[in-house]
């Protein structure tokens, strides 16, 4: 049950009427919990039920680290919870890729070994209620957030469908407090959601789903197609993933908005970045945040020596990549990420010794090479993430790089230039921040009404024929 | 007594009006700016009677004595000026012989500036001399002062401008009356702009006639007796009294509301109380002052024409001796439920003139269906008033309610006697649905009210149907009007239409005026429909005191929960924004959905292309009769209906057409669904040649295939439950059909976009390309010529497809039930089928079992025994070479094979079929061509 599907639709009218009707009573609570459920069988009823499972022994856990009296029998708890949540992410997640591996190393080596393991179904959205889980039994030892008493609480935490399946990765400590919340009807919140949910749809069947068709042919046989045609599936890739994921991401936050609980933001036009540092402060801010919370800072964060940082700083963006997926191709991303960051912190400090140099890059035309600069890396860095095997991700670098001849996109490239342009158009009004805030908050109510209208009809008509599922589904 | 009157009594007639100036204005200039667009598209006389009644004006201006019925003429001088403009067919009839043409010739006439056609001699009765001439002598100036009959093109259109101020005042008196007499703002808005968006109210009153003065001073009448709440006075009385006689004169059906009058008084006589002798005193004074006013016309029309009125079927009737026992025989023949429905329900939202374009059935069926909820929701209010008699529903309470009854009872009753006396005259009932215009208003305000007795809360209800009647009036003149342009400018295209309309009018109502009124229509309709909308909005912050209603118990305003000023404004614009998107959304949807199914090119482009095609080929050839090709992409491509129709043997009468409606992949089910739908669309076929292709009565198809093959959701409701009929799980294709209504712009997205943005969508689906290479008569050619080679490569695949099926044909359940059904269908309305097995290469042939064989062969006899329909085997007809893939037919093959199938057609005149194989039959066997006319 996808946000853009007519089921879903239906789902969520049921949904929030129930909600509304049950707004005063703790049964609303239950309804959604139930609706978590409903939405999560809608792919897979047996990991709905695991999902669940698991979601409650993580309740279990949390109340036993907390009740635990030695600060050594917590870290135990803590311990064999992790472990216990990253057994799952592993067991489901990452064992085909590791035996795989471990076979072709020995083949490597020249031995023929096959070990016959069964290919679990993936349950959607592993990676990110795990990644909750583990965030709050931290919190809950540390003491940053008390254990949840109520597990239904703790199940709507985890199970609450708009950030279930695709995030944005919820820390509890936002978002428990908001249940007893939620009870107020917010006409100027749901009206923050409709309009966030309408635009999230526009940017998936308008511009993600649409893109699609110029990237897929040629990241799918890269050896076929010529120099241009690579450059223009690179750049649609980068667009259809900020577009896929980002509208996503805001059809997650409107929903919630919609139902009276409010999810961090997960996309600041990343696009507009000057480096790469600041690229990750606004791409997939929640797990970015997390990865620097639960990973980067524990490993030793930035405060022992460059070398050390270093490090520190590819383990956590390798990592990273492959949090998105089991595949080189994915460990490929995050360690260029990695590495880029690595240079960017050198050359941060190359900068700042050098007032000239730093004069020269904060000038309007050293801004817009450091922009040129990190939008070529990240775009490129997106062909190892989308590639299917390391070989096509080669041939796409192959490609860009060396002017090769080939068949151009099959299809006529004015709707590729035209949604370019509306993204160019839409990253340019949504920096000039007082201007969005002006227009929307003092437009007179038709003309919003209007303009919500319109952006959800363009997204309906121009919608591929063939549907897309969104790209993070898989992660 | 009702609450409502109750509080009108307590009030006095002192209480406010629950409709704004402001909204009031707007609906006035929504009907205004409406009119305005109709006098622009209306030609000039082409309004019912409309060059009767100029000419009556016109025989007033010669001879100031009033014309007189069965003797006044129009004027000859009036008839040549009169036959230089275009006239509608029905027109003609009358005006035919002197000159008058069609808009057909006018256009080509004008096209080659040739000059008008012999004139005959003769005159014409002026049978609107029926009329009193109140209303011709006020228009008499108006006439004189545009110059008469020298210019007749400006005096009409000055006429008409004056009905449509007078109409636009008789809606002001409306409003008024509603806004005084329905305490609730929300009900009376809605009652309101559902007046205001009715067609037929504004459009009959609005061309030359003594309509709208009539109406104006009906309306000010009715409003006068319903707004008044105190008992009535003297002078009161004969105010009203003079008021009903005037209406009179200006119109004779408006003696209906002397009864209503009658009902009023007695209610107000009811509850005089002490003052029953002035309200006595004020009934005869209302009697008197009506027959004073009316007694000279009267006297007039007894000397005359010996009875009250000189109706001309009434004058008619006596002359020819006809009695009361007549007139009561005649009224006992009449359905008059039939009667009444079709008078006050199916024609009531007919507009335009002589066009008599229609809204299509399904839309006044849906308007039927409304009003009829709506009325019904007081029988709702009257069993929940007897549980609880302090409730009921917020109309015009109680006793209005009756006295609005009597008045349309009354108006049924005159209709009943037009109805009676045209019949006895004519044979047939010449009332029209307009004659009660002064009482549609009150019906849609019962009709409204009592939907507010539907549900407890009472606006929900009345919105449902107020929105159900908007949308129908909407749609109903939008259709209407689009429809009739292309009468008037005889299917002129593009700029030619606005060129064409503006030059049957005079200057100033040419295209700049038409624009203006579209634009200010849609702006006033706009405003409306936002000030409608946001009175009903049900969570209105900080604005709880709307509902006016005084018989209801409110909520003291002290106890009432304090809302922060800033947070109520956020809160009210985010709720009116929401409000707006949904609407305009969902306006989107079914404006788009609307445009699919009005053109079922976009999105069911088979379909849709072949039945323009054939829509073209019927206006080309009216009257002819229709041979239809039904079946597979083996008859699209193997039936060339030209050679077909001119190898028919020709006898006297229309020679047949024939047309190739083969959908690719059709089996007897889409056959069936076909047939269907062209049926639905009113096309009725002589004869349909039905394509037997035995692989396909073996493949029992699921709603996957069907998904393929056409677009599920531009069916209606009717043909997807058709199709689901023949499908293994027939609730999953009703799914996917439903999946399919609910956003029909995201479920048609593909062909939308394809229509309105071409090049969008550069890759069409296969199903979309197979109307390219499709001929004026619906042949498909995608093919030439082929090389050997690749017809035997081309063999030799569908061998792999075709060769297991054939071994062992069998008959699926579903293909035989959906066959029967067609044949069924077939008999039923009276078509001749012809079951055609179409021509085989010998490879393909060869591909049968001999058991195969037997299946095919009892099938075809089970088939023509059963049904007696007529079976064609053409199996052998055609050698291999003039096959594309062994089974498909090239187009020099399909011309002999199609001239072979004219010839074999069973019982043609003087020959027993030709090259056939084999022809059974039984009844049907004997069909000869005649039998096509």
């Amino acid at each position: 049950m996808e946000f853009h599907s007519e089921r879903f639709l239906a789902f969520f009218a049921i949904t929030f009427l129930a909600c509304a009707i049950l707004r005063k009573s703790r049964l609303k609570t239950l309804a959604l919990v139930a609706a978590g459920f409903v939405f999560y069988a809608s792919w897979n009823a047996k990991l709905a039920a695991l999902v669940f499972g698991c979601a409650l022994a993580d309740y279990a856990f949390g109340l036993a680290i907390e009740r635990a009296g030695e600060e050594r029998t917590k870290n135990r708890l803590l311990a064999t919870a992790i472990a216990f949540n990253l057994c799952l992410l592993f067991g489901f997640k990452y064992l085909g890729f590791a035996i795989g591996s471990l076979e072709g190393a020995a083949s490597a080596l020249g031995y023929s070994v096959h070990w016959r393991i069964p290919a679990p179904v993936l349950p959607i959205g592993i990676s990110f209620f795990t990644f909750e889980a583990i965030s709050y039994l931290t919190d809950v030892r540390s003491g940053r957030v008390p254990a949840e008493r109520n597990p239904l609480r703790f199940l709507l935490f985890i199970t609450f469908f708009p950030h279930l399946i695709a995030g944005p990765i919820v820390r509890a400590r936002d978002f428990l407090p908001q249940i007893d919340r939620a009870r107020r009807w917010d006409w100027q919140r749901i009206e923050l959601g409709v309009r966030l949910f309408v635009i999230g749809l526009f940017k998936k069947l308008a511009i993600a789903d649409s893109m699609a068709l110029f990237s897929d042919p040629v990241f799918q046989n890269p050896g076929h197609y010529s120099s241009h045609a690579i450059r223009v599936a690179v750049v649609a890739y980068a667009i259809r993933i900020f577009c896929d994921f980002s509208g996503y991401s805001d059809m997650a936050i409107g929903c919630a908005h919609i139902l009276g609980f409010k999810l961090g933001v997960n996309f600041r036009m990343p696009y507009l970045s000057l480096n790469v540092s600041e690229f990750w402060r606004r791409w997939h801010i929640s797990l970015s945040s997390w990865l620097r919370d639960y990973l980067f800072i524990p490993l030793g964060g930035s405060r022992r020596s460059s070398a050390r940082t270093a490090l520190n700083l590819m383990v956590t963006m390798i990592l990273g990549g492959l949090w998105h997926g089991a595949g080189f191709t994915f460990l490929a991303w995050g360690g260029l990420h990695g590495l880029f960051l690595v240079v960017h912190r050198g050359f941060r400090a190359v900068a700042g010794r050098s007032p000239a140099l730093k004069v020269a890059l904060d000038s309007a035309p050293g801004r817009v090479l450091r922009w040129a600069c990190t939008f070529t890396c990240i775009a490129c860095a997106w062909i190892p993430f989308r590639a299917a095997t390391g070989h096509g991700a080669l041939a796409m670098f192959r490609g860009l790089v060396i002017q090769q001849a080939g068949a151009e996109v099959a299809r006529p490239l004015g709707p590729f230039y035209g949604l370019l342009a509306l993204v160019i158009a839409g990253h340019a009004i949504g920096s000039m921040k007082r201007f969005t805030r002006a227009v929307t908050n003092r437009s007179p109510a038709p003309a919003l009404g209007f303009g919500y209208a319109l952006v959800a009809a363009c997204a309906l008509l121009l919608a591929p024929a063939e549907n897309q599922a969104f790209i993070y589904f898989q992660f | 007594m009702s609450n409502a009157d109750q509080a009108g009594s307590r009030n006095g007639s002192g209480r406010g009006s629950s409709l704004s100036a402001g909204f009031i204005a707007a609906l006035l200039a929504l009907m205004a700016f409406r009119g305005l667009g109709y006098l622009c598209i209306l030609p000039p006389f082409d309004a019912w009677d409309e060059y009767q009644h100029v000419a009556y004006i016109d025989a007033l201006n010669r001879d100031p004595v009033p014309p007189i019925l069965g003797k006044a003429k129009v004027s000859k001088e009036f008839i040549d000026r009169l036959i230089e403009l275009p006239q509608h067919k029905f027109i003609l009839l009358q005006l035919g012989r002197f000159g008058a043409v069609d808009y057909k010739t006018y256009w080509e006439r004008s096209e080659r500036h040739s000059a008008p056609a012999n004139r005959a001699g003769g005159t014409i009765e002026l049978y609107e001399a029926q009329h009193g001439p109140l209303y011709y002598r006020l228009a008499l100036p108006i006439y004189r002062a545009l110059g008469g009959v020298s210019n007749l093109k400006g005096a009409d259109a000055a006429l008409r401008v004056a009905n449509l101020l007078c109409t636009i005042a008789a809606a002001g008196v409306v409003f008024f009356g509603i806004g005084k007499l329905i305490p609730n703002r929300s009900i009376a808005a809605l009652s309101a702009a559902v007046v205001a968006l009715h067609p037929l109210f504004l459009a009959n009153s609005m061309r030359a006639g003594n309509d709208a003065l009539g109406v104006f001073l009906a309306e000010s009448v009715i409003v006068l007796c319903l707004v008044r709440r105190r008992s009535w006075t003297i002078g009161f009385g004969s105010a009203v009294g003079l008021l009903i006689g005037i209406a009179i004169l200006a119109k004779a059906i408006n003696f209906a509301l002397a009864p209503f009058a009658l009902a009023c008084w007695t209610l107000s006589f009811a509850r005089s109380g002490a003052t029953r002798l002035r309200a006595l005193g004020a009934g005869i004074a209302c009697a008197l002052a009506c027959l004073a006013t009316v007694q000279g016309e009267l006297r007039h029309n007894l000397s005359l024409y010996g009875g009250l009125t000189p109706m001309q079927e009434s004058v008619k009737n006596r002359t020819e001796g006809k009695t009361i026992a007549d007139t009561l025989r005649c009224a006992g023949k009449i359905d008059w439920v039939e009667t009444f429905e079709d008078l006050w329900l199916r024609r009531s939202v007919l507009v335009c003139g002589w066009g008599f374009v229609k809204p299509s059935p399904k839309v006044l069926r849906f308007y039927e269906t409304t009003l009829m909820l709506g009325l019904c929701g007081w029988a709702i209010a009257a069993i929940r008033r007897l549980v609880r008699p302090r409730c009921e529903p917020e109309g015009l309470g109680a006793g209005r309610s009756l006295a609005c009854l009597a008045l349309l009872a009354s108006l049924a009753l005159a209709q009943a006697y037009h109805v009676v006396q045209s019949k006895l005259a004519w044979g047939y009932a010449t009332t029209n649905p307009w004659y009660a215009a002064a009482g549609f208003p009150w019906l849609f305000v019962l009709g409204l009210g009592g939907a507010s007795g539907w549900l407890r809360r009472s606006e929900l209800g009345c919105g449902v149907i107020a929105a159900g009647l908007a949308g129908v009036f909407v749609v109903a003149e939008a259709s209407v009007v689009w429809g009739a342009i292309p009468i008037d400018s005889t299917c002129a295209s593009g700029g030619m239409i606005f060129s064409r309309l503006a030059n049957l009018q005079p200057a100033w109502l040419g295209t700049p005026t038409l624009v203006i009124a579209g634009c200010g229509a849609l702006a006033s309709l706009t405003f409306i429909a936002y000030r409608v909308v946001m009175l009903l909005a049900p969570w209105r912050p900080g604005d709880q005191g709307q509902t006016e209603s005084p018989g209801r118990s409110r909520e003291p305003r002290a106890v009432r929960r304090p809302i922060p000023r800033r947070r109520a404004s956020g809160a009210r614009r985010s709720v009116r924004a929401l409000f707006w998107f949904a609407g305009l959304l969902i306006a989107g949807q079914v404006g788009l959905d609307a445009l699919i199914r009005s053109r079922p090119e976009l999105a069911d482009k088979e379909f849709g292309r072949k039945l323009r095609l054939l829509e073209n080929k019927l206006a080309e050839h009216p009257g002819r009769p229709l041979i239809l090709g039904l079946g597979s992409s083996r008859l699209a491509t193997g039936f060339d209906p030209m050679t077909f129709e001119s190898t028919l043997p020709r006898s006297g009468g229309a020679a047949p057409i024939a047309f190739n409606f083969a959908m690719v992949g059709s089996g007897p089910e889409m056959m069936h669904l076909t047939l269907s739908r062209l049926l639905d669309r009113g096309i009725r076929p002589a004869c349909v040649v039905i394509e037997y292709w035995p692989p396909f009565w073996a493949f029992a198809r699921g709603v996957k295939d069907y998904e393929q093959q056409i677009n599920l959701g531009a069916l209606s409701y009717k043909e997807a439950r058709l199709l689901a009929g023949y499908v293994p799980r027939p609730g999953r294709l009703m799914n996917a059909w439903l999946r399919m209504q609910a956003l029909p712009v995201y479920a048609n997205r593909h062909a939308l976009a394809a229509g309105l943005l071409p090049g969008s969508q550069p890759e069409p689906k296969e199903r979309e390309l197979r109307f390219e290479f499709v001929d004026q008569n619906g042949w498909w050619k995608p093919h030439d010529a082929i090389s050997e080679p690749d017809r035997l490569r081309l063999v030799a695949r569908y061998r792999e497809h075709y060769q297991p099926t054939l071994a062992s044909l069998t008959i699926q359940p579903s293909s035989r039930r959906a066959m029967d059904h067609l044949l069924e269908l077939c008999e039923k309305e009276r078509i001749v089928p012809l079951v055609a097995v179409l021509p085989e290469g010998g490879g393909f042939r060869s591909w049968y079992s001999a058991e195969s064989e037997r299946v095919k062969r009892e099938y075809l006899d089970e088939l023509s025994a059963t049904h007696k329909v007529a079976v064609v085997d053409a199996t052998k007809w055609s050698g291999d070479g003039d096959f594309l893939d062994d089974h498909h037919l090239l187009p020099p093959g399909a011309v002999t094979f199609s001239r072979l199938l004219a010839e074999a057609m069973p019982g043609r005149r003087g020959s027993e079929p030709v090259a056939s194989e084999r022809v059974a039959g039984g009844a049907n066997a004997g069909w000869k061509a005649g039998a096509l006319r």
